[in-house]
């Protein structure tokens, strides 16, 4: 037995050891395939786990956690809480985000607290002090402390100070103290500042007011029936729940923004399983001789299947392995642009370092075997049932290969399966169906090529024979004859390319999308907000007499005040909003699903009813003239929905009223941006000018129209920034594929190369034949590629995009992708040509066409 | 005044340099092969009959001594200048009849023609008349196989004569070839010979095969034995 196992094993050496350029491709193309995956899994899972990390600092000892969105709650609520039967402690927080002025990009997470009842919750400890922090330090005005990372970094320490922009304010605070990295002063990766609750409360415009409470239980009373208990005592806008339903909500809330990151990353396995694929169609087809020889030695059908299967673990294995190195490390290079983009659409979020879960990469090891596996499963079963007596006659070896016909029936099941598959909906908020369409879609395409190929290279041929070009009909028999392993290059190639042009579609007509409406929906001439509005996480308003002031300053013709605040609806956060519909009515716009917005925004007036996003209509089924329940301070209150409007500003929905409505149910709320729309004659820059002056100092920006668009514009391109390094991750694979298959066919053709040399074929003609033939296959990858890549952006406009994010986008097919992708094809088919090509025109002609 | 040999060889060897020995495969060969003449070069496997005919189709290049076709040194040619007298002037038939899998018949024949870049209706009347001849007009568009043996080395000396080279070399033409459609392609070779003035060099180890020849070289371990 041992015997036989050490045999097996050194044939499995051997069949890897023999073709070691082959094997180095495919290792690197699985590498490369299974790194990309690496690489988003762990980004995304350390964004997470940050988020979870900083949620879990600040929860300490917490039972119970007592919220109300964004806007906060009456402090009045913690006597309730306190006088609540089983309640041990509650302590109140501010929690806020801001931006450190002087330090670029540099925010902190600033938490007031009360220094009376912190200690039963959260253990602070000063740098270079045993005992737990008298944080009665903090109570001389406008003090903090800060944690020793961030004092660190930015070499800050005791006694000097730091100047943050509070609300639509530059407060300067002194450094009372440098915090230990331990319970929340590890929040935001180290990014803490600590103040007396009221200094907080004053510093963000929050007096009288609260934004959590914290409660530690009695230990006899039940967590959830405190819960319910509390609910009830305390007024229908506040939440309670557990801390850990907050890290949920952040899972829930990043769902569809990891979902869609992570699928992109599965292209580059499943181009990378074309390739392990490739590589063993390849080896089977070399080994025919090999096979037949061990075949008639008395080995099974099922050792020579399982000889390939090893070959293909063996080369998958160390592959993947090599990938979750290299996946490691480029985790940490786009781990900065996907936080960027996360705080950019969701929460701000600080993310130092890469947490290189041992689950996360056991699972990519786990993937990279399995997707080796699967794909190695048909050439190795092929190669169980190679004819002895055929792979031991090499004139019956050199036979015609023909593309079957149950692959075409197979394919055009698996293109019908995408079409049905895009048609239905959505499985809870996640396209499931969707994802299965885009894997039919490739799976059909990809079976379709032998066929393609076949078709190509008759046109080839016909063109070819017509012109009296030798070349080209050496093309096209290279292409006929071997279109089984050229196929499955093709595939390969054609599902990068499908991918890059599918989501080059999708984002390209998602950009020209918001480009009209941003058009269209931006009017306002100026808007002016707190310098801090647009870190996201930041509640910040304008000073509360701006409005009027503003209003007096001559050239100005209307002013639309907006306020914001983030609330809990049906289970999931979303905008609820106030403006001016009288002054958006007449001056502004909006796009309605129905209607002009001029006639909605006045009905919606007229009948207090409110509008609701595409988002929030679909992700809650609600249809417009429906009566909407929300939870105001003053108990809950219906509203009719009087339109639905297209909007692309936040992927969590949004619901707006008139200022008036609002203001009856919320009461005076701070006013986040003001839209001013000029007169005429009016100079904006003077303009500009006078409402700095009004503001009297307070921190706040004054936007022209044209820079807001700009804006919104830049953080749609720096969002799809990483799904571009993706792309490319795929297309290098394939063009991996692409060389080693022309590598191969190559190899295979020594021979025919020694003959068609040994006939009159110069050097130059096999060269150029070699790289025609790479670059006709490019050319065929980046047509099938195309028309997939159509379909493919279609499901994910109107099915992936609509399902989970629940946005509109109109279908618009960027020019410039035609000329990219073919420029890219063309270099890289041709790159990946050249050296095949060069080796063949070497070939010594001697050698190749020697029998034995 | 006789005219000039077609191809002469001049203390020829060619030497293998493998390990761990070198391998001579031909040493001190002289000989000269004349227009018009019908040459078999006869000997076992391995005695250096192929590295002989590679040498002559300028497919090798010998360690030491000249090769000379018509008045060309082939040593002293390079690649581009090799290319085109294979192209021209020789024609080569192997024993495995080496047609490209992947093209038809007809386009195997054109082939040489297609490469040269002669035009197209000119390729179509030389390839109708020479598969006339071989009596293949009616697998034209086979592929090689869907061809018999003997169809498939007609086919091949068909490629051989396409371009009406000076030189036919064929390489154990009959080896793979039972004796009846041996004798028949050795029939063509000799008609081509005869009646169309083709200079053939037979590479064989079958001494029936070296009698259609007009010369027996006999060869052995690289050397001539006559």
């Amino acid at each position: 037995m041992i015997d036989r196992t050490w045999g097996f094993l050194l044939l499995l050496g051997r069949g890897v050891q023999q073709f070691p350029l082959r094997a180095t491709l495919t290792v690197s193309g699985i590498a490369i395939g299974v790194a990309a995956f690496v690489a988003i899994q762990l980004a995304n899972h350390s964004i997470l786990a940050s988020f979870q990390r900083t949620i879990n600092a600040v929860a300490g000892r917490s039972a119970l956690v007592v919220t109300a969105g964004e806007l906060g709650f009456d402090e009045t609520a913690l006597l309730k809480v306190q006088a609540t039967e089983g309640v041990e402690y509650a302590a109140p927080l501010i929690i806020n985000i801001a931006p450190v002025t002087g330090r670029r990009g540099e925010v902190l997470l600033v938490l007031g607290v009360d220094l009376l009842a912190e200690k039963a919750f959260r253990e602070y400890r000063l740098a270079g002090q045993k005992e737990a922090v008298d944080l009665k330090m903090l109570l001389q005005p406008e003090t903090l402390f800060l944690s020793r990372s961030f004092a660190a970094t930015h070499g800050l320490a005791v006694g000097e100070t730091i100047t943050l922009l509070t609300g639509s304010h530059r407060r300067t605070f002194i450094i009372r103290g440098l915090l230990e990295p331990r319970g929340p002063a590890r929040a935001l990766e180290g990014h803490l500042a600590l103040m007396d609750i009221a200094t907080a409360q004053a510093a963000f415009d929050k007096v009288g007011r609260l934004d959590r409470i914290d409660i530690v239980l009695r230990e006899a009373a039940g967590i959830d029936a405190m819960a319910a208990q509390l609910g009830k005592v305390l007024p229908t806008h506040l939440t309670v729940q557990r801390p850990e339903q907050r890290n949920r909500q952040v899972e829930k809330m990043l769902a569809a923004f990891r979902m869609n990151l992570n699928a992109l990353s599965a292209i580059s396995l499943v181009v990378a399983a074309f390739l392990i694929y490739n590589t063993l169609s390849l080896s089977v087809i070399h080994r025919q001789q090999q096979i037949g020889i061990l075949r008639s030695l008395g080995v099974s059908a099922g050792e020579v299947v399982a000889l390939f299967v090893g070959e293909a673990l063996v080369l998958g294995g160390i592959g993947s392995l090599v990938g979750l190195g290299l996946g490691t490390l480029l985790a940490s290079q786009i781990l900065e642009t996907i936080s960027r983009t996360v705080s950019q659409l969701y929460s701000f979020i600080r993310v130092t370092h890469v947490d290189a879960d041992p689950f996360t990469l056991l699972a990519a090891l786990g993937l990279g075997l399995s997707f080796s596996l699967i794909a190695a499963l048909y050439p190795s079963f092929q190669a169980g049932r190679v004819s002895v007596r055929e792979s031991l006659n090499p004139v019956l070896a050199g036979k015609e290969e023909r593309g079957p016909r149950a692959l075409l029936v197979v394919a055009l099941l698996f293109l019908a399966g995408a079409y049905w598959a895009a048609r239905q909906s959505a499985v809870g908020s996640t396209p499931l169906f969707g994802y299965l369409a885009l894997v039919l879609l490739i799976l059909g395409g990809a079976l379709l090529t032998p066929w393609a190929i076949l078709g190509f290279a008759w046109i080839v041929r016909r063109v070819g024979r017509r012109m009296g070009k030798g070349e080209g009909l050496l093309v096209a028999s290279h292409l006929r004859g071997y279109q089984g392993r050229h196929a499955v290059a093709v595939a390969a190639m054609m599902t990068a390319l499908a991918m890059l042009i599918g989501v080059a579609i999708m984002i390209g007509s998602f950009r020209r999308t918001v480009e009209i409406w941003v058009e269209e929906t931006i009017r306002a001439d100026l808007i002016v907000a707190p310098a801090s509005r647009f870190t996201k996480g930041v509640s910040a308003t304008l000073p509360s007499d701006l409005l009027g002031r503003v209003r007096k300053i001559p050239g100005i013709a209307a002013v639309d005040p907006f306020t914001g605040l983030r609330i809990t609806f049906r289970g999931r956060q979303l905008l609820l909003a106030a403006g001016d519909f009288q002054v958006v009515a007449a001056r502004g716009r909006l796009l309605f699903l129905k209607g002009d917005s001029g006639e909605v925004l006045t009905r919606a007036r007229d009948q207090e009813g409110i509008i609701i996003s595409e988002t929030t209509a679909l992700t809650h089924n609600i249809t417009r003239g429906e009566q909407v329940v929300l939870q105001t301070p003053t108990g809950p209150a219906s509203f009719p929905v009087s339109g639905i409007f297209y909007d692309y500003t936040t992927d969590g929905g949004k619901i707006v009223m008139d200022r008036s409505l609002f203001q009856r149910y919320w009461g005076e709320q701070g006013i986040n941006v003001l839209a001013l729309y000029l007169t005429p004659e009016a100079d904006a820059s003077a303009v500009t000018g006078r409402i700095k002056q009004a503001a009297d100092g307070a921190a706040i920006l004054v936007m022209p129209n044209q820079d807001l668009k700009a804006r919104v514009l830049r953080i749609f391109d720096q969002t799809f920034a990483v799904t571009h390094a993706l792309r490319m991750i795929a297309v290098i694979v394939a063009a991996l594929g692409i060389l080693n298959a022309l590598w191969a066919s190559v190899l295979e053709r020594q021979r025919e190369i020694g003959i068609l040399r040994s006939v009159g074929a110069s050097r130059a003609q096999v060269f150029r034949v070699i790289l025609q033939e790479a670059g006709l296959l490019g050319l065929l990858a980046e047509i099938l590629g195309l028309i997939i890549g159509l379909f493919l952006a279609l499901v994910l406009i109107h099915v992936i995009n609509k399902q989970s994010f629940g946005w509109s986008i109109l279908f618009f097919f960027p020019p410039t992708i035609l000329a990219t992708s073919a420029g890219l094809v063309l270099v890289t088919s041709l790159l990946a040509g050249f050296l095949p090509a060069l080796y063949a025109s070497r070939i010594e002609v001697a050698d190749a066409i020697k029998y034995e | 005044m006789a005219a000039p040999p077609m191809v002469r060889l001049k203390q020829v060897s060619k030497i293998y340099h493998k390990r761990p020995q070198p391998i001579p495969a031909l040493q001190g060969v002289t000989l000269e092969i004349h227009r018009a003449e019908f040459v078999a070069v006869v000997g076992p496997s391995g005695c250096g009959k192929s590295t002989l005919l590679h040498l002559m189709a300028g497919i090798d290049r010998s360690t030491s001594g000249e090769v000379w076709f018509e008045d060309h040194l082939l040593s002293t040619m390079r690649e581009t200048g090799l290319t085109r007298l294979r192209r021209e002037k020789v024609g080569i038939v192997y024993q495995l009849y080496n047609l490209l899998p992947h093209l038809t018949l007809w386009e195997n024949v054109a082939l040489p023609l297609l490469l040269a870049g002669s035009p197209a209706d000119d390729i179509r009347t030389r390839v109708a008349e020479v598969v006339k001849a071989l009596d293949l007009t009616e697998r034209t568009d086979h592929w090689p196989h869907q061809l018999s043996g003997g169809e498939m080395q007609r086919a091949a000396v068909a490629r051989a004569v396409i371009t009406r080279p000076s030189l036919i070399l064929a390489d154990e033409p009959t080896g793979n070839l039972d004796s009846k459609a041996g004798e028949a392609v050795l029939r063509l070779l000799r008609t081509l010979n005869q009646e169309g003035g083709f200079t053939v060099v037979l590479a064989t180890h079958s001494q029936e095969a070296a009698a259609f020849a007009d010369r027996v070289l006999r060869l052995r371990d690289g050397r001539i034995l006559e």
